[in-house]
């Protein structure tokens, strides 16, 4: 019924006004012109000092904010007793109706590496950047109306940069140092935003990441070795806080594999490969483990 | 060659119109079915039609811009093919672009009157002109030329991600227009 609607709203765009019909004709001459001098050599190319304006500007304050968020992540979970993990998201229904294939449309947006606008963008970055994609609402589950990708994770891609200065002790040392990182966005001008970072411990960052901490792309290619995998997307759950990375398989085989920050609590295990119907027990044993 | 010299190739019954025709409007109207039909031999096909198609309507026809009218039955014919050979692996341009806009679609418990297809493109008229030029644009090319955010992305230079959101963020507003309206399509 529903693609009768569309067949019908489909005929009523093709008869809308001549002219509009025109101006997108005409547009795509433009667009092409306007994408061809965006494209001229040097367009994208990020001059060094203003990548060091960013780094030196934004990292300490994505370092500060979530030095701040973690110390209230802290205090959360002490007033919670524990019960942090406890029925949150959406209780009933785990995936929706499981159908992981809704995102197929979508596979493009989904295609692991940067885009030369992107690694224009972070061509100062001093280490390894990671694009991913948070899910909306921070939820991680796909609601049981899901029919497009925007309605499961935010369309706009975060980045983490990994090498930037390391926090310590409320101070940046202005040291640059392997491990730490910053999380930014970019904006409408393709530049690079702070949005939101954090800070690991050293000592746990090696096995347990604390988010992306020490996370690299390395990593999960490793953990992803003898998956015929064809591409990949990064998610964090701010949920669960975990970070899942979603790789897809030929005949709908896909395959995840977490890295939580607390999996005593999640029952979620570190560098982990699970088939769909495994994460999904290892889901609803998180939420419903104690019901 | 101007469109009111093909136009009277056609009146003369020359068929010096198909092949001028087709020199100026081919690789426009086979993209737009291939959009939809996603097969090289199925635009091919749908292709030949339309130009069967102006053949035989005109005259007594004349169109004003004979590109629109073209592309017009261009996807007539492929949305006809897609119907009759309809297999989502053989025809995922046109499945993708009908999924996307079911999303504009109303529902009925927030509207009021089922609404005729004259009606509707009047209402659509109404709101691509309340859009900025640039958004009315994107939205006529991905569903009137049918072309691939992928493809719109790499010629807009802007990530494909962000193209989705922006589609999705102008599909709910018609949707939310038609809502306001208190129509049902």
């Amino acid at each position: 019924m529903s693609q009768e609607q569309a067949k019908k709203l489909y005929h009523s765009i093709g008869n809308v006004k001549e002219e509009y019909w025109a101006e997108a004709q005409a547009g795509k001459c433009e667009d092409s012109q306007h994408a061809a001098e965006l494209n001229a050599p040097g367009r994208f190319t990020k001059p060094r000092c203003r990548i060091s304006a960013w780094l030196r500007w934004g990292v300490p304050a994505a370092c500060l904010c979530v030095a701040v968020g973690f110390g209230l992540l802290q205090n959360r979970n002490a007033s919670d007793g524990g019960s942090l993990w406890k029925n949150r998201g959406n209780s009933d229904s785990f995936w929706g109706d499981g159908d992981c294939t809704l995102l197929a449309p979508h596979r493009e947006d989904f295609t692991p590496g940067l885009s030369p606008e992107e690694e224009a963008a972070f061509a100062g970055a001093p280490g390894t950047v990671m694009r991913f994609y948070r899910t909306l609402s921070n939820e991680w589950f796909l609601a049981e109306d899901m029919t497009d990708f925007s309605q499961v994770l935010t369309a706009d891609p975060l980045y983490v940069a990994h090498g930037a200065v390391d926090y310590k002790k409320g101070q940046r040392d202005g040291e640059f140092r392997e491990g730490a990182y910053g999380i930014y966005r970019l904006d409408e001008n393709s530049q690079p935003q702070w949005g939101m970072g954090t800070s690991g411990q050293s000592d746990i960052k090696l096995t347990v990441p604390y988010q992306f901490c020490g996370l690299t792309c390395d990593i999960i290619e490793e953990d992803l070795a003898g998956v015929d995998y064809e591409d990949y997307i990064i998610t964090q759950s701010t949920q669960l806080y975990t970070v899942i990375i979603w790789a897809r398989c030929p005949n709908g085989e896909d395959r995840f594999v977490t890295y939580p920050a607390r999996p005593e609590f999640v029952g979620v295990e570190n560098r982990r490969l699970y088939t769909l119907e495994e994460m999904l027990a290892v889901l609803r044993e998180a939420y419903h483990g104690d019901q | 060659m101007e469109d009111s010299r093909i136009i009277d190739l056609f009146f003369r019954r020359d068929e010096a119109a198909i092949s001028e025709t087709a020199a100026k409007y081919g690789s426009y109207c086979h993209r737009l079915a291939q959009n939809i039909l996603s097969v090289e031999e199925d635009a091919e096909e749908c292709v030949n039609d339309t130009w069967l198609q102006a053949w035989n309507a005109i005259p007594p026809g004349r169109p004003d811009r004979l590109g629109m009218w073209l592309g017009r039955v261009t996807r007539n014919i492929a949305l006809n093919l897609w119907n009759k050979n309809h297999r989502k692996k053989r025809c995922a341009g046109m499945e993708q672009l009908l999924t996307e806009l079911e999303e504009c679609i109303p529902s009925p418990k927030t509207v009021e009157q089922n609404i005729e297809e004259k009606e509707l493109t009047e209402m659509i008229n109404t709101w691509l002109g309340t859009l900025p030029r640039e958004d009315r644009i994107l939205f006529l090319r991905r569903y009137w030329n049918g072309e691939s955010v992928k493809e719109l992305a790499g010629e807009l230079a802007i990530a494909p991600g962000r193209l989705t959101k922006r589609l999705y963020r102008l599909r709910q507003s018609l949707k939310k227009r038609l809502e306001q309206e208190g129509y049902w399509i």
